[in-house]
């Protein structure tokens, strides 16, 4: 009986300490971050910030992309990615990369509509066209038909592939 | 409760504790080095990715500050982080301006660019500069295949 209880308590013991652990390792790694971006000239940290901001960007387009095979999984970081380019879209001082954010977005509603459409759900598929559309018109591209996006989706989703299958070639 | 109970607990928290802190420590430091390791390869090219898509399909008016603002970026990402790869990738997209403006009826400015487009070429191969019409073709030659 003890011998069980003793086991209880070890497996909440662990759990805990999965938790400190994991909360000390990220705080590490803000810690190093911070420190290395104290010895930034005023020019290399608005370069660093911008560099960051695209890190997040891409990392999410990057499992997006990397899940294309699942597409329930897809979707669901097709989501979070709308969710937080639409965010870092209406942060101040992104004027500068603010329209790469826009086409982004843009191409993520595109590749949301065709997997809304692989589900059936054709009103929403629509839905995402348009606001595809609304974007890449504001950013003045000449052809915003349904059909040349949908390509220049699927193009971009290929250039992935393509590129992830030259580094394994290259290992 | 027995001694032999007080001890096994207190054994048993130690080790609990122990054990996952050191397993949740080493799981997420692992997985915040990936993401570090895969996103610093990664940054540029959502600026590339998005210059070339607007030089594609977008008009000069919004085409043209989207090459600029990457060429203004890798320079300054050259003057921090020298590399032959990030040379190369400012001579395409100053050879790309190039053909924006020859496409725009602007010679002038156009030739400006091409002679940036040349000279980072040679920088980043540490070789003679190619000439204007080897830069065109090298470009039309990465548009044709979807290159950036």
């Amino acid at each position: 009986m003890w011998f069980s209880i003793a086991l209880v308590i070890f497996g909440l013991c662990a759990w805990a300490g999965f938790a400190v652990g994991s909360k000390y390792a990220g705080y590490r790694y803000r810690q190093r971050h911070t420190d290395i971006e104290k010895s930034y000239s005023p020019e290399q940290a608005r370069l660093e910030s911008d560099l960051s901001q695209f890190r997040s960007m891409e990392f999410l387009k990057f499992l997006v992309r990397a899940t294309q095979t699942n597409a329930s999984v897809q979707k669901e970081y097709l989501h979070s990615e709308i969710a937080m380019l639409e965010k870092q879209a209406r942060q101040p001082d992104m004027e500068r990369i603010k329209n790469a954010i826009e086409l982004d977005l843009g191409l993520a509603y595109v590749e949301k509509a065709m997997a809304e459409e692989r589900d059936g759900k054709n009103a929403q598929a629509r839905q995402d066209t348009a606001a595809a559309q609304a974007i890449f018109s504001s950013l003045g591209w000449k052809d915003c038909s349904e059909e040349t996006l949908r390509i220049v989706a699927r193009k971009d989703l290929n250039w992935f592939v393509e590129k992830v299958t030259e580094g394994n070639a290259a290992k | 409760m027995t001694r032999a109970a007080k001890i096994t607990y207190s054994i048993a928290i130690l080790l609990g504790l122990i054990a996952g802190a050191t397993i949740g420590f080493e799981r997420t430091a692992v997985s915040l080095e990936f993401y570090d390791s895969i996103t610093t390869s990664l940054a540029p090219d959502a600026l590339a990715d998005y210059s070339y898509l607007q030089y594609k399909h977008a008009d000069l008016e919004h085409a043209r500050p989207a090459l600029q603002n990457y060429a203004e970026f890798l320079e300054e990402l050259e003057k921090i982080h020298s590399d032959w790869l990030e040379r190369r990738k400012l001579s395409i997209a100053y050879a790309r301006l190039a053909l924006l403006e020859e496409a725009a009826n602007d010679p002038e400015r156009s030739s400006i660019l091409m002679a940036k487009a040349r000279y980072w070429y040679a920088a980043g191969s540490g070789g003679k500069e190619p000439s204007d019409s080897d830069m065109k073709k090298a470009v039309v030659i990465l548009d044709e295949n979807n290159l950036r």
